[in-house]
Protein backbone atom coordinates (compact mmCIF):
# COMPACT_ATOMS: atom_id res chain seq x y z
CA UNK A 1 0.00 0.00 0.00
CA UNK A 2 3.03 2.54 0.32
CA UNK A 3 3.76 2.15 -2.78
CA UNK A 4 0.93 4.89 -3.43
CA UNK A 5 3.18 7.37 -2.57
CA UNK A 6 5.68 6.30 -5.06
CA UNK A 7 3.10 6.23 -7.44
CA UNK A 8 1.28 9.52 -7.09
CA UNK A 9 2.42 11.82 -9.57
CA UNK A 10 2.36 14.96 -7.32
CA UNK A 11 4.08 13.50 -4.50
CA UNK A 12 8.38 14.15 -5.00
CA UNK A 13 11.27 12.37 -4.11
CA UNK A 14 12.88 13.09 -0.80
CA UNK A 15 11.87 15.52 2.26
CA UNK A 16 15.41 15.65 3.75
CA UNK A 17 16.40 19.95 5.57
CA UNK A 18 19.15 20.62 3.17
CA UNK A 19 16.84 20.44 0.51
CA UNK A 20 14.23 22.02 2.18
CA UNK A 21 15.82 25.82 1.12
CA UNK A 22 15.68 24.52 -2.77
CA UNK A 23 12.35 22.82 -2.67
CA UNK A 24 10.75 26.19 -1.38
CA UNK A 25 12.07 28.27 -4.26
CA UNK A 26 10.37 25.88 -6.40
CA UNK A 27 6.95 26.63 -4.82
CA UNK A 28 7.03 23.37 -2.85
CA UNK A 29 5.78 23.43 0.98
CA UNK A 30 6.76 20.81 2.89
CA UNK A 31 5.22 19.24 6.18
CA UNK A 32 7.15 18.42 9.31
CA UNK A 33 7.76 14.39 9.96
CA UNK A 34 9.36 13.10 13.15
CA UNK A 35 9.39 9.98 12.02
CA UNK A 36 10.55 7.91 8.99
CA UNK A 37 8.13 6.10 6.36
CA UNK A 38 10.30 3.44 5.68
CA UNK A 39 11.68 3.46 1.82
CA UNK A 40 9.30 6.21 0.76
CA UNK A 41 9.57 9.68 1.76
CA UNK A 42 7.46 12.35 0.53
CA UNK A 43 6.86 15.79 0.45
CA UNK A 44 3.83 17.76 -0.93
CA UNK A 45 3.85 20.09 -3.23
CA UNK A 46 1.55 23.02 -1.77
CA UNK A 47 1.06 24.41 -5.39
CA UNK A 48 -0.01 21.95 -7.52
CA UNK A 49 -0.22 24.25 -10.52
CA UNK A 50 3.69 24.72 -10.40
CA UNK A 51 3.97 20.61 -11.19
CA UNK A 52 0.90 19.79 -13.99
CA UNK A 53 1.03 16.39 -13.70
CA UNK A 54 -1.23 14.13 -15.46
CA UNK A 55 -3.79 13.33 -14.15
CA UNK A 56 -2.78 9.87 -11.99
CA UNK A 57 0.61 10.57 -12.13
CA UNK A 58 2.61 7.97 -14.50
CA UNK A 59 5.28 8.25 -12.94
CA UNK A 60 8.09 5.38 -12.12
CA UNK A 61 5.03 2.85 -12.54
CA UNK A 62 5.97 1.57 -15.67
CA UNK A 63 2.66 -0.70 -16.08
CA UNK A 64 0.38 0.77 -13.76
CA UNK A 65 -0.71 3.88 -14.39
CA UNK A 66 -0.01 4.50 -18.49
CA UNK A 67 -3.51 4.20 -19.05
CA UNK A 68 -4.38 7.80 -17.32
CA UNK A 69 -1.47 9.62 -18.75
CA UNK A 70 -2.37 8.92 -22.42
CA UNK A 71 -6.25 10.19 -21.31
CA UNK A 72 -5.54 13.02 -19.65
CA UNK A 73 -4.78 14.36 -23.68
CA UNK A 74 -8.63 14.28 -24.23
CA UNK A 75 -11.24 13.94 -21.33
CA UNK A 76 -14.03 12.81 -23.52
CA UNK A 77 -12.97 9.65 -23.32
CA UNK A 78 -15.10 6.89 -21.64
CA UNK A 79 -15.30 6.94 -17.70
CA UNK A 80 -13.45 3.26 -17.54
CA UNK A 81 -10.33 4.36 -19.47
CA UNK A 82 -9.83 7.27 -17.38
CA UNK A 83 -9.17 5.14 -14.78
CA UNK A 84 -5.91 4.08 -14.08
CA UNK A 85 -5.72 0.19 -14.78
CA UNK A 86 -4.88 -0.99 -11.47
CA UNK A 87 -8.26 0.57 -10.28
CA UNK A 88 -9.75 -1.05 -13.42
CA UNK A 89 -8.70 -4.37 -12.86
CA UNK A 90 -9.30 -4.09 -9.10
CA UNK A 91 -13.14 -3.10 -10.09
CA UNK A 92 -13.42 -6.06 -12.52
CA UNK A 93 -12.37 -8.17 -10.00
CA UNK A 94 -16.28 -7.61 -8.21
CA UNK A 95 -17.83 -8.67 -10.81
CA UNK A 96 -18.92 -12.49 -11.35
CA UNK A 97 -17.54 -15.11 -13.13
CA UNK A 98 -19.90 -15.26 -16.24
CA UNK A 99 -19.73 -11.39 -16.59
CA UNK A 100 -16.02 -11.65 -16.46
CA UNK A 101 -16.18 -13.27 -19.66
CA UNK A 102 -18.04 -10.66 -21.38
CA UNK A 103 -15.77 -8.15 -21.00
CA UNK A 104 -13.09 -9.87 -22.49
CA UNK A 105 -15.34 -8.41 -25.69
CA UNK A 106 -15.93 -5.45 -25.06
CA UNK A 107 -13.00 -3.13 -26.04
CA UNK A 108 -9.05 -3.92 -25.71
CA UNK A 109 -8.53 -2.12 -22.50
CA UNK A 110 -11.16 -3.74 -20.86
CA UNK A 111 -9.73 -6.64 -22.65
CA UNK A 112 -6.36 -6.33 -20.70
CA UNK A 113 -8.01 -5.73 -17.69
CA UNK A 114 -9.91 -8.37 -17.80
CA UNK A 115 -6.89 -11.03 -18.71
CA UNK A 116 -5.24 -9.74 -15.76
CA UNK A 117 -8.26 -9.81 -13.29
CA UNK A 118 -8.94 -13.33 -14.33
CA UNK A 119 -5.46 -14.18 -13.32
CA UNK A 120 -5.25 -11.99 -10.31
CA UNK A 121 -8.79 -13.11 -8.74
CA UNK A 122 -11.17 -15.13 -10.97
CA UNK A 123 -8.86 -18.23 -11.05
CA UNK A 124 -8.54 -18.15 -7.33
CA UNK A 125 -12.55 -17.41 -6.74
CA UNK A 126 -15.15 -19.95 -6.79
CA UNK A 127 -18.44 -19.03 -8.48
CA UNK A 128 -20.94 -18.20 -7.20
CA UNK A 129 -23.44 -20.83 -7.29
CA UNK A 130 -25.99 -19.62 -9.82
CA UNK A 131 -29.51 -21.88 -10.45
CA UNK A 132 -29.72 -23.52 -13.89
CA UNK A 133 -32.33 -21.79 -16.36
CA UNK A 134 -33.50 -19.23 -14.67
CA UNK A 135 -32.86 -15.33 -15.88
CA UNK A 136 -30.28 -14.05 -14.28
CA UNK A 137 -32.01 -10.70 -14.00
CA UNK A 138 -34.23 -12.04 -11.70
CA UNK A 139 -31.79 -12.63 -9.35
CA UNK A 140 -31.29 -9.52 -7.51
CA UNK A 141 -33.36 -10.80 -4.31
CA UNK A 142 -31.42 -13.96 -4.44
CA UNK A 143 -32.10 -16.22 -1.19
CA UNK A 144 -35.71 -16.94 -2.18
CA UNK A 145 -33.75 -20.05 -4.24
CA UNK A 146 -32.29 -21.12 -1.66
CA UNK A 147 -35.97 -22.59 -0.13
CA UNK A 148 -37.42 -23.97 -3.60
CA UNK A 149 -37.24 -28.03 -3.60
CA UNK A 150 -35.46 -28.93 -6.84
CA UNK A 151 -38.33 -30.09 -9.54
CA UNK A 152 -38.92 -33.59 -9.64
CA UNK A 153 -36.53 -34.99 -6.79
CA UNK A 154 -37.30 -38.70 -6.59
CA UNK A 155 -39.48 -39.25 -3.40
CA UNK A 156 -38.22 -40.80 -0.97
CA UNK A 157 -39.62 -44.39 0.35
CA UNK A 158 -39.76 -46.49 2.75
CA UNK A 159 -38.88 -49.75 2.05
CA UNK A 160 -42.14 -51.69 1.77
CA UNK A 161 -42.19 -54.61 4.41
CA UNK A 162 -41.92 -58.06 3.06
CA UNK A 163 -45.24 -60.12 4.07
CA UNK A 164 -45.48 -63.42 2.95
CA UNK A 165 -48.44 -62.58 0.74
CA UNK A 166 -46.08 -60.22 -1.79
CA UNK A 167 -43.46 -62.59 -1.20
CA UNK A 168 -45.68 -64.70 -3.08
CA UNK A 169 -46.02 -62.46 -6.08
CA UNK A 170 -41.85 -62.70 -6.65
CA UNK A 171 -41.73 -66.12 -6.00
CA UNK A 172 -41.87 -68.83 -8.64
CA UNK A 173 -40.91 -72.87 -8.24
CA UNK A 174 -37.81 -73.56 -9.96
CA UNK A 175 -37.79 -77.52 -9.67
CA UNK A 176 -41.21 -78.23 -10.63
CA UNK A 177 -41.79 -82.11 -9.88
CA UNK A 178 -39.23 -82.17 -7.20
CA UNK A 179 -41.65 -81.42 -4.27
CA UNK A 180 -44.10 -84.37 -5.00
CA UNK A 181 -41.63 -87.02 -5.33
CA UNK B 1 -0.82 9.67 19.89
CA UNK B 2 -3.07 11.78 22.30
CA UNK B 3 -6.28 10.53 23.27
CA UNK B 4 -8.26 14.35 22.99
CA UNK B 5 -9.66 15.02 19.58
CA UNK B 6 -7.94 15.83 17.15
CA UNK B 7 -8.81 17.84 13.86
CA UNK B 8 -6.25 17.75 11.05
CA UNK B 9 -6.68 20.17 8.20
CA UNK B 10 -6.75 19.34 4.58
CA UNK B 11 -6.63 21.32 1.75
CA UNK B 12 -7.87 20.23 -2.15
CA UNK B 13 -6.69 20.66 -5.14
CA UNK B 14 -9.15 23.47 -5.81
CA UNK B 15 -8.19 25.15 -2.30
CA UNK B 16 -10.85 24.02 0.02
CA UNK B 17 -10.66 23.61 3.49
CA UNK B 18 -11.83 20.77 5.23
CA UNK B 19 -11.72 20.01 8.98
CA UNK B 20 -11.83 15.91 9.76
CA UNK B 21 -11.38 14.34 13.26
CA UNK B 22 -8.22 12.70 13.89
CA UNK B 23 -9.89 9.43 13.71
CA UNK B 24 -11.91 9.45 10.38
CA UNK B 25 -8.06 10.69 8.89
CA UNK B 26 -6.36 7.66 10.42
CA UNK B 27 -8.66 5.48 7.87
CA UNK B 28 -6.94 6.89 5.63
CA UNK B 29 -3.72 5.45 4.82
CA UNK B 30 -2.15 7.41 2.88
CA UNK B 31 -2.03 10.10 4.74
CA UNK B 32 -1.68 8.06 7.89
CA UNK B 33 2.00 8.82 8.19
CA UNK B 34 1.79 12.20 8.35
CA UNK B 35 -1.29 12.66 11.09
CA UNK B 36 0.45 10.25 13.57
CA UNK B 37 3.52 12.21 12.94
CA UNK B 38 1.65 14.92 14.94
CA UNK B 39 1.51 16.70 11.70
CA UNK B 40 -0.59 20.11 12.39
CA UNK B 41 -0.10 21.90 8.75
CA UNK B 42 -3.41 21.66 6.72
CA UNK B 43 -2.51 18.70 4.34
CA UNK B 44 -2.25 19.49 0.80
CA UNK B 45 -4.48 16.66 -1.61
CA UNK B 46 -3.80 17.84 -4.55
CA UNK B 47 -5.57 15.18 -6.59
CA UNK B 48 -8.91 15.59 -5.03
CA UNK B 49 -11.14 18.24 -5.71
CA UNK B 50 -12.99 19.78 -3.24
CA UNK B 51 -16.82 18.74 -3.92
CA UNK B 52 -14.97 15.20 -3.88
CA UNK B 53 -13.27 15.73 -1.01
CA UNK B 54 -16.58 16.71 0.87
CA UNK B 55 -18.30 13.16 -0.07
CA UNK B 56 -15.23 11.27 0.97
CA UNK B 57 -15.78 12.89 4.45
CA UNK B 58 -19.23 12.25 4.50
CA UNK B 59 -18.78 8.80 4.06
CA UNK B 60 -15.89 8.65 6.36
CA UNK B 61 -17.35 10.24 9.10
CA UNK B 62 -20.74 7.66 8.77
CA UNK B 63 -18.99 4.58 8.27
CA UNK B 64 -16.28 5.70 11.08
CA UNK B 65 -17.01 3.17 13.87
CA UNK B 66 -20.47 2.01 12.44
CA UNK B 67 -19.22 -0.51 10.20
CA UNK B 68 -17.81 -2.37 13.15
CA UNK B 69 -21.48 -2.19 15.08
CA UNK B 70 -23.11 -5.79 15.65
CA UNK B 71 -26.43 -3.86 15.86
CA UNK B 72 -28.18 -5.19 13.31
CA UNK B 73 -30.51 -1.94 13.10
CA UNK B 74 -27.73 0.07 12.64
CA UNK B 75 -26.60 -1.52 9.88
CA UNK B 76 -29.59 -2.04 7.93
CA UNK B 77 -29.52 2.03 8.34
CA UNK B 78 -26.08 2.18 6.98
CA UNK B 79 -27.10 0.18 4.28
CA UNK B 80 -29.73 2.51 3.43
CA UNK B 81 -27.86 5.59 3.89
CA UNK B 82 -25.27 4.23 1.69
CA UNK B 83 -27.49 3.45 -1.33
CA UNK B 84 -28.61 7.02 -1.09
CA UNK B 85 -25.24 8.26 -1.16
CA UNK B 86 -24.14 6.65 -3.99
CA UNK B 87 -26.82 8.11 -6.17
CA UNK B 88 -24.80 10.10 -7.66
CA UNK B 89 -23.31 10.33 -11.57
CA UNK B 90 -21.35 8.66 -13.51
CA UNK B 91 -18.44 11.11 -13.09
CA UNK B 92 -18.84 11.66 -9.39
CA UNK B 93 -18.51 7.89 -8.73
CA UNK B 94 -15.21 7.20 -10.88
CA UNK B 95 -13.86 10.32 -8.96
CA UNK B 96 -15.18 9.02 -5.94
CA UNK B 97 -13.31 5.88 -7.32
CA UNK B 98 -9.97 7.57 -7.96
CA UNK B 99 -10.19 9.38 -4.64
CA UNK B 100 -10.56 6.51 -2.82
CA UNK B 101 -7.56 4.51 -3.98
CA UNK B 102 -5.49 8.15 -4.14
CA UNK B 103 -6.27 8.24 -0.03
CA UNK B 104 -6.11 4.40 0.59
CA UNK B 105 -9.58 4.69 1.98
CA UNK B 106 -10.72 0.64 2.06
CA UNK B 107 -13.88 1.16 2.37
CA UNK B 108 -14.83 3.43 0.45
CA UNK B 109 -12.84 1.80 -2.58
CA UNK B 110 -14.53 -1.14 -1.85
CA UNK B 111 -18.05 0.25 -1.70
CA UNK B 112 -17.83 2.54 -5.08
CA UNK B 113 -16.24 -0.45 -6.78
CA UNK B 114 -18.81 -3.03 -5.90
CA UNK B 115 -21.70 -0.72 -7.40
CA UNK B 116 -19.91 0.06 -10.39
CA UNK B 117 -19.36 -3.89 -10.66
CA UNK B 118 -22.96 -4.15 -9.92
CA UNK B 119 -24.04 -1.74 -12.89
CA UNK B 120 -22.25 -4.45 -15.73
CA UNK B 121 -23.44 -7.77 -14.23
CA UNK B 122 -25.43 -9.56 -16.28
CA UNK B 123 -25.27 -7.52 -19.25
CA UNK B 124 -24.19 -7.97 -22.72
CA UNK B 125 -20.86 -6.62 -24.18
CA UNK B 126 -23.17 -3.80 -26.33
CA UNK B 127 -24.81 -2.87 -22.90
CA UNK B 128 -21.45 -2.80 -21.08
CA UNK B 129 -20.14 -0.30 -24.21
CA UNK B 130 -22.88 1.92 -24.00
CA UNK B 131 -22.70 1.87 -19.72
CA UNK B 132 -19.08 3.24 -20.37
CA UNK B 133 -19.26 4.88 -23.40
CA UNK B 134 -16.74 2.22 -24.25
CA UNK B 135 -16.10 2.19 -28.38
CA UNK B 136 -15.55 -1.50 -29.83
CA UNK B 137 -11.76 -1.08 -30.83
CA UNK B 138 -11.37 -4.64 -31.97
CA UNK B 139 -10.64 -5.24 -35.65
CA UNK B 140 -12.95 -7.56 -37.48
CA UNK B 141 -10.24 -9.95 -37.72
CA UNK B 142 -9.86 -9.81 -33.93
CA UNK B 143 -12.88 -10.19 -32.74
CA UNK B 144 -13.36 -12.99 -34.82
CA UNK B 145 -10.06 -14.97 -33.31
CA UNK B 146 -11.75 -14.36 -29.91
CA UNK B 147 -14.82 -15.43 -30.32
CA UNK B 148 -12.95 -18.36 -31.88
CA UNK B 149 -11.42 -18.81 -29.11
CA UNK B 150 -13.91 -18.12 -26.18
CA UNK B 151 -16.13 -21.49 -26.59
CA UNK B 152 -18.01 -19.79 -24.66
CA UNK B 153 -18.95 -16.66 -26.35
CA UNK B 154 -20.42 -18.50 -29.44
CA UNK B 155 -23.78 -17.92 -28.29
CA UNK B 156 -23.46 -14.10 -27.74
Amino acid sequence: MMDYFAECGSFKGVYEDEVAAEEEVLGLGFVRLSQGLGRKRIVISSAPEAFPCPSGGGFGAPLKRQRSQRLSLDSERSYLESLPQDVLIRILCFVEHNDLRQLFMVSKNIRDASVIAEQWHFAYATPRKVPAFRNPLELDDSGEFSDIEPPNAPLRLFRRQVTRKNLADVTTVLFPGVEET
Amino acid sequence: MSSKKKVITLRSSDGEIFEVEEAVALEWLTIKPLVESGCTDAIPLPQVTGNILAKVIEYCKKHIGASESEDRKILYELESWDADFIKVDQGTLFDLIRAADYLTIKTLFEFTCQTVADTIKHKTIEEVRHIFRESNDFTPEEEKEIRGKSWWLQGL
